[in-house]
């Protein structure tokens, strides 16, 4: 492994900062569902006596703490986990807090390249990637959370720098 | 038909006689050369057909046999209902019938210079083009029905969908080796096959390639059957015969078993044997053997004259006692190649070689029963890395690298989950037994210890030019061998844990996973190594071109 690879020093790209309201707004949303559904469960557990009183509080501390954990906290670490590096050949992933992947796509393997947005993405002004490659296990990959025209225009790159390889 | 005098005990492959396969213009050569100029020409048939009359005789032999069961129950049980049910028996076969009379009469099938098209149905009309540039395997099939017909099914199969994309059943012998040879020399019109020469065939038609890679004996088969997990299935297949013994055995044979059992209790004790051992152990070899039994014959039924050829760009298979089958794979079209050695196998020197191909159809469960999921069933081990560059033809040029170790740490994160097992296991012993003995599964740590050390050591990987390799296991061994122009992504991972220990795990993804498991997953790589080593595969993977 003596190689140097020269554009291992390029900076990771970032996703638009826009994406982690975006993942508040999707917490905010199953957190309510969440936290209201523990909350009358834990009621009415607890008003018939099935569990006592301290247990039900207990247990619905530990989801709103949980929820809220989740709402403040891990988007904007999921954001700094998050980037991408593209250059002439291989397109590289990051991701995750705790559990850290990359991905490593070589251009000419891929398939087809979806470009989505659903109505709150459209709203922040995001789009999702979706990479498609021959492969199985890690067939799909996928960018979300990018600048609506930066996701379009890395779309046109990769297609471009991908469709030499016709098979 | 060739197989009628031979019979059944001549291993020579009983499937169609080669005809060369068309040779590329650029090639001088006497054979005449069928292709069509390009172009407008493209469309114009160089083959077309339909289905052997025959295929009536079988699908109305098909009908019958179907709808042979119901009827019999009719006869033997029903009184009152019996004209009704035979009314909608007969509707029933009459439809089925018809059905396949009319597919019969309306399939026909073409091959042009690009693609093969089969259209079917009366009133729904069903067209299928299949590009040939896309073709991933050609098998013909032939049952035991099939051969003293002379007919045989041609199956065509494409990395898309799941399984066989066209069936053509049944065919003449030589009207399906006519069409295989032209799809596959059309499917394998590019550049790099240029050099594709064509095959020979003797005299008397038996297919002679210029290059049998390996043809098992009758000792391998048996070998292959002794060792193989065919085992397993024997026993259940026994466990289902008591089952259905139990049910029509009369109570007295028990007993007499019963009184013959006794005696012989009676004789052993006063031999002063313990006769439960003996009779225990009698009982568990006779299962042995009765499963080793099946295993081998039906080892020696499925694998019967296994040959492996190479016809030109394409890897031939033929085997079958019964059956016969025949596939032809073209090489460029293996994904991934694994040499198999399971701990028996590996005492004895064998080994088993797997590839997968973009087509192998994923979740089909008919690949072993039909053999298709090995490339070669049994081999011995140093018979294996002679063979490599026939299938993957740029492992001859390949520069020969080092095996590369993970880190070390392995070692000590397997002893320390085997410590937890252990741990639970006395924990557990000693609960239930309410006695300090459960400490004595402790004495199994240096056993754990060894057994990590061991892995490690036979864990590794290699990285060549074209070609990335890995392999585990020390008594049961696993080889992978990956092209480097059909890795699809590489994934570098690393849990919490990995990253105390500062190392990583690292992945290849291909196309085809079915028979091999695809590429395997690398765990324990020093962190900096994985990325570095991912990396360079990616650039590598993207620099290569890859191939269906």
């Amino acid at each position: 492994m003596t190689t140097t690879l020269d554009h291992e020093e390029a900076p990771l790209r970032r996703l638009s900062p826009q994406v982690i309201r975006l993942w508040r707004l999707n917490q905010a949303l199953s957190s309510a569902f969440w936290i209201g559904g523990t909350a009358i469960a834990c009621l009415v557990l607890a008003w018939n006596r099935v569990i006592p009183l301290p247990l039900a509080v207990l247990l619905f501390g530990a989801v709103l703490t949980l929820r809220l954990f989740l709402f403040f906290w891990h988007p904007r670490r999921a954001y700094e986990n998050w980037g991408y590096r593209l250059d002439d050949k291989v397109l590289e992933i990051h991701f995750g807090i705790w559990w850290k992947t990359i991905q490593l796509l070589p251009l000419s393997r891929l398939q087809h390249v979806d470009l989505h947005a659903g109505p709150i993405e459209r709203a922040m002004g995001l789009a999702t990637l979706t990479l498609h490659t021959a492969g199985t296990h890690d067939a799909i990959l996928v960018i979300p959370g990018l600048d609506a025209t930066e996701a379009a225009r890395l779309r046109d790159e990769l297609v471009a720098k991908g469709g030499d390889d016709g098979v | 038909m060739a197989s009628e005098n031979e019979g059944m005990a001549n291993p020579s492959p009983k499937l169609p006689p080669v005809i060369p396969p068309v040779p590329p213009p650029v090639v001088e050569s006497s054979l005449p050369d069928v292709r069509p100029p390009p172009l407008v020409a493209d469309l114009v048939p160089l083959a077309e057909g339909r289905l052997h009359p025959f295929t009536l005789l079988l699908t109305v032999g098909q009908a019958l046999r179907s709808f042979l069961i119901p009827l019999l129950i009719v006869l033997f049980l029903g009184r009152r209902t019996e004209g009704a049910v035979f009314f909608w028996i007969a509707l029933m076969m009459g439809l089925s019938l018809t059905y396949s009379l009319i597919r019969y009469f309306t399939f026909s099938y073409r091959v042009t210079a690009n693609e093969l098209i089969t259209t079917q149905g009366l009133l729904g009309r069903l067209e299928r083009k299949i590009p040939l540039s896309r073709v991933q395997d050609v098998r013909i099939e032939q049952s035991l029905l099939q051969r003293l017909l002379g007919v045989v099914e041609l199956q065509i199969e494409t990395a898309g969908g799941k399984g066989v994309e066209a069936n053509l059943s049944v065919l003449s012998i030589t009207e399906a080796d006519r069409l295989r040879t032209l799809i596959l020399a059309q499917s394998g019109r590019s550049p790099e096959n240029i050099s594709a020469a064509p095959t020979a065939s003797n005299s008397e038609g038996i297919p002679i390639s210029q290059n049998v890679l390996c043809r098992l004996t009758m000792g391998d088969l048996v070998r292959a059957g002794l060792t193989s997990n065919y085992m397993a299935s024997a026993f259940v297949v026994l466990l289902v015969i008591w089952q259905k013994l139990d049910d029509w055995l009369p109570e007295s044979v028990y007993a007499q078993l019963a009184r013959i059992m006794e005696q012989s209790v009676h004789q052993a004790s006063n031999n002063g044997h313990s006769f439960s051992w003996l009779m225990a152990l009698g009982i568990g070899l006779m299962l042995l053997l009765v499963g080793l039994v099946f295993s081998v014959v039906g080892s020696v039924t499925l694998f019967y004259g296994f040959t492996l050829s190479r016809v030109g760009e394409d890897l031939r298979r033929s085997y079958g006692l019964f059956t016969r089958r025949s596939s032809s794979l073209p090489r460029r079209r293996i994904q991934v190649l694994r040499i198999d050695e399971p701990w028996l196998r590996r005492l004895l020197g064998l080994a088993t070689l797997r590839a997968d191909t973009a087509g192998s159809a994923a979740g089909d469960d008919n690949e072993e029963k039909t053999g298709h999921d090995v490339l070669l069933p049994i081999a011995r081990r140093e018979v294996i890395p002679p063979l490599l560059p026939e299938l993957l033809p740029a492992l001859s040029e390949e520069q020969e690298t080092e095996w590369r170790k993970v880190s070390p740490c392995g070692i000590r994160r397997g002893f320390v989950k085997g410590t937890w097992a252990l741990l639970a296991l006395s924990a557990v012993i000693c609960l239930v037994g309410q006695s300090w003995r459960g400490l004595l599964a402790m004495a199994l740590l240096p056993a754990v210890y060894y057994l990590n050390v061991q892995a490690y050591l036979h864990l590794g990987y290699r990285l060549g030019d074209n070609f990335f390799w890995s392999r585990q296991g020390w008594l049961s061994r696993k080889t992978w061998i990956v092209p480097l122009r059909n890795a699809q992504a590489i994934i570098v991972h690393q849990s919490p844990l990995d990253r105390w220990h500062k190392v990583a795990g690292i992945r290849v993804d291909t196309a085809g996973q079915t028979n091999t498991g695809g590429a395997p997953h690398l765990l324990n790589v020093p962190a900096k190594e994985a990325v570095e080593l991912a990396r360079l595969l990616a650039r590598k993977a993207a620099t290569l071109r890859y191939r269906w």
